[in-house]
């Protein structure tokens, strides 16, 4: 019940917010209180709501097309394809018990013959407000003398959700799970690793670049760019191993991940981060160099400042305004993981489940995936944005 | 008179050079010049021939590849400032006693800092004032470069102004510093001409109240006539003539003068053609042998394509660097437009007010 109702008051509080700054913005309400017209009329606001908005719409675009995709490959061929896939043992079955077993592991996912009502069905559930899921399983009997075959529902539980993806049967050790709880504890383990590989980069990537751009062609500047060179001309795959070889066996590192190890997460956040590390360093000095050529450096030189001044307030803050954009989506995009590092490190994270659920036909968890990325992208851009317009006061939001 | 005046820059035997693939270019070749104090000196000379090359050596801000010869010599206030390589030794005489204003002021600012903090900056590095009184100082210096309302417009940035403005912001950071000279790279280049004519008089009037020296770059005579006390004329990484304004414009004894003062647009009439300088100025990559000038010289004599011509006395003042002031050179015609200036200057000015009044009548 307490979930219903701070649910629905989130949803009324985040609907007249939004009316609000539209009115605001649009000069159909007035305020007298210069603080709150900035606030709710600043230009960023309405146009970060816009964006929402706008991403909601492709967001949902999206997910019909893959859901349409899906769901023809699950009727393709007469659905013989897919109940292959998802009955064990089809062949050595009886055919109609087969059948049997497969129209019931259809309706425990929830499909019906009419592709539309399951589609505003899966949008209805995954609308965010608060909503009572309850799941039941189905089972099918056959009568041994009749040879008809009949239903038997399970009701396993209700639960209150804000959000319901659907469930997981195919993956891995999932038994008719919530499609969320999967994703979201795969999220966990990739972003365990994501995040230290992404603090790697960010701050062995940037000083690197730094320091070449500053002794352009000098010593370490060569050994820079043999290095980004070799990383790009190297296949990742192959990169991976060779870190793996250096961490692992020469090192030492363990390689095998363990929950709750933070050892474990060294060799695999490490490989990562110094693969990335080599393209944040590419651009940061590239950057760099552009702004050493420009002419308001020439100019701050000329007003007598020092080299370290010069490189701290008018190079690096200029060089890095195209490079802050994309570090929210490296951010969030370590919630992801990576298929291959996850692969080498055995570790169960999000970029192994795409895989696993692509190979056992689990749409729900397809399709969950897919949303959560969507979702992960849209605000990991807005955020972009959102952070370049701060440091760049030439950006505004505004059509004027 | 002029030598009786202090000299704040002594210039001798300058050479600069740029390696460049493994090669040495010299673009200035010994160029000495004396620079009085107070005075406006403007530099001239079309694009290349090393004008502003020539004025970043008072300021060592050479590009990486550039050296100066061990041979020349520059002082400042008597100092030898031509030996000073790194920013450290340059501290002190670098933005705080020759301050540079360059050509374009749409990039010459930082577009990511506010107008108030590129003025204070200067001020808190060159004279340890706080933050407050760097504030006061900066509005200070934006009210006399004519900036309205700067208690405002202090926190603006610069893509906030237009080109005009925001030159007046570089003057005003150039201001900030108090130099003793003021090296103008071709300020007005890029501005509009009734902008140009405004930044100009700002100049000038700043001038008269710091008191300060002006080396004017520009290829401009026509900026020139308007400012400057002397001119000097660069071709080819040398001064092949200088002398008072006067004497550059009624007396100009070099061919390359005499070239330029011919195709200023100002002094043509409308039945004669345009007159222009022929060919290109010369290249670096090989030596030069003689004088640079002489293969678009029509007046050029069989010895300036082979020895260097002397730097000759015209008076006190006025010195070029020309073979045709040698006693055994023949007696040679100035071109026509240069022999009465002074009635073609004289005519453009009435055409123009005839032409300001019709307009003003319509």
């Amino acid at each position: 019940m307490a979930t219903y109702i701070i649910g629905y008051l989130l949803i009324i509080l985040v609907v007249a917010f939004v009316v609000f700054v539209e009115l605001v913005g649009h000069k159909v309400i007035f305020v007298n209180n210069a603080r709150i017209q900035t606030i709710f009329g600043h230009p960023l606001l309405r146009y970060s709501l816009r964006r929402i908005g706008s991403a909601i719409i492709s967001i949902l675009l999206a997910i019909t097309a893959t859901f349409f995709l899906i769901r023809f490959k699950v009727d393709a061929n007469g659905g013989l394809d897919f109940c292959k896939k998802v009955v064990t043992n089809w062949d050595k079955m009886n055919e109609t018990i087969a059948w049997a077993q497969c129209a019931a592991t259809k309706a425990n996912l929830g499909i019906t013959e009419n592709w539309f009502v399951d589609l505003f069905t899966y949008f209805f559930n995954i609308l965010p407000f608060p909503k009572t899921i309850c799941v039941s399983s189905f089972e099918s009997v056959v009568d041994e003398i009749t040879g008809s075959v009949q239903y038997y529902e399970v009701l396993t539980g209700c639960r209150t959700t804000v959000m319901y993806l659907g469930r997981a049967f195919f993956i891995t050790a999932a038994n008719g799970e919530f499609v969320t709880d999967v994703i979201f504890s795969k999220m966990g383990v990739s972003f365990e690793v994501g995040i230290i590989a992404v603090l790697v980069e960010i701050f062995l990537g940037y000083p690197m670049g730094m320091m070449m751009a500053r002794r352009k062609d000098g010593i370490f500047d060569r050994i820079g760019n043999a290095y980004i060179i070799s990383i790009d001309a190297i296949p990742g795959v192959a990169y991976y191993y060779i870190w793996m070889v250096i961490l692992c066996t020469l090192i030492g590192l363990p390689r095998k991940y363990e929950a709750g190890n933070f050892l474990t997460l060294l060799a695999p956040a490490l490989t990562m981060g110094f693969t990335g590390m080599a393209g944040i360093a590419l651009w940061v000095r590239r950057y760099m160099l552009d702004e050493f050529n420009s002419d308001y450096v020439k100019f701050a030189r000329s007003k007598g400042l020092s080299e370290n001044r010069i490189l701290a307030v008018h190079i690096l803050r200029n060089a890095i305004v195209p490079l802050v954009r994309s570090i929210p989506a490296a951010v969030l995009g370590a919630l992801l993981g990576t298929f291959y590092l996850e692969k080498i490190y055995v570790i169960p994270g999000v970029g192994g489940l795409l895989v696993d659920a692509n190979d056992k036909s689990d749409f729900y968890v397809l399709q969950g995936i897919i949303i959560v990325s969507a979702l992960i992208s849209v605000v990991s851009y807005l955020l972009g944005d959102i952070v370049t317009a701060v440091i760049d006061p030439r950006i505004s939001f505004s059509k004027e | 008179m002029a030598e009786e005046r202090e000299k704040i820059l002594e210039v001798k035997n300058l050479s600069v050079g740029f390696l460049s693939h493994g090669k040495k270019m010299h673009v200035i070749r010994d160029v000495s010049l004396d620079v009085y104090k107070g005075e406006t000196l403007a530099i001239v000379g079309e694009s290349g021939s090393g004008k502003s090359v020539f004025t970043k050596t008072f300021t060592g801000m050479l590009d990486v590849n550039g050296f100066i010869d061990p041979k020349s010599s520059i002082k400042f206030h008597g100092e030898e400032i031509s030996k000073k390589k790194t920013t450290k030794e340059w501290a002190g005489i670098r933005g705080k006693r020759i301050a540079t204003i360059f050509q374009d002021p749409m990039t010459s600012l930082n577009p990511l800092l506010t107008i108030g903090y590129q003025i204070m900056e200067v001020l808190r590095l060159h004279h340890g004032l706080s933050k407050q009184e760097a504030k006061e100082e900066a509005i200070n210096l934006l009210r006399k470069v004519r900036i309205p309302e700067p208690e405002k417009r202090i926190k603006d940035y610069p893509f906030q102004y237009s080109g005009g403005m925001r030159q007046r912001v570089v003057i005003a950071i150039a201001l900030a510093c108090r130099p003793e000279i003021l090296i103008c790279d071709e300020p007005t280049t890029a501005l509009d001409v009734t902008v140009q004519a405004q930044i100009l008089q700002l100049i000038k009037e700043l001038q008269q109240e710091y008191n300060w020296t002006t080396i004017f770059i520009t290829h401009d005579l026509g900026v020139v006539a308007n400012i400057a006390d002397r001119i000097a004329v660069m071709y080819g990484g040398q001064i092949v003539e200088y002398g008072t304004a006067e004497d550059i414009f009624y007396e100009p004894a070099h061919p390359y003068t005499w070239a330029l003062l011919s195709s200023l647009p100002q002094l043509g009439s409308k039945d004669e053609p345009l007159v222009y300088i022929k060919g290109n100025p010369p290249s670096f990559n090989t030596e030069i042998i003689g004088d640079a000038f002489a293969i678009r010289n029509e007046y050029a004599m069989k010895i300036d394509y082979v020895m260097d011509p002397p730097m000759f006395q015209i008076s006190d003042t006025h010195f070029a660097k020309t073979w045709l002031l040698d006693k055994n050179a023949p007696k040679v015609e100035k071109p026509l437009i240069i022999q009465n200036l002074r009635a073609r200057m004289k005519q453009a000015a009435k055409d123009l007010k005839r032409e300001v009044g019709d307009y003003d009548e319509k």
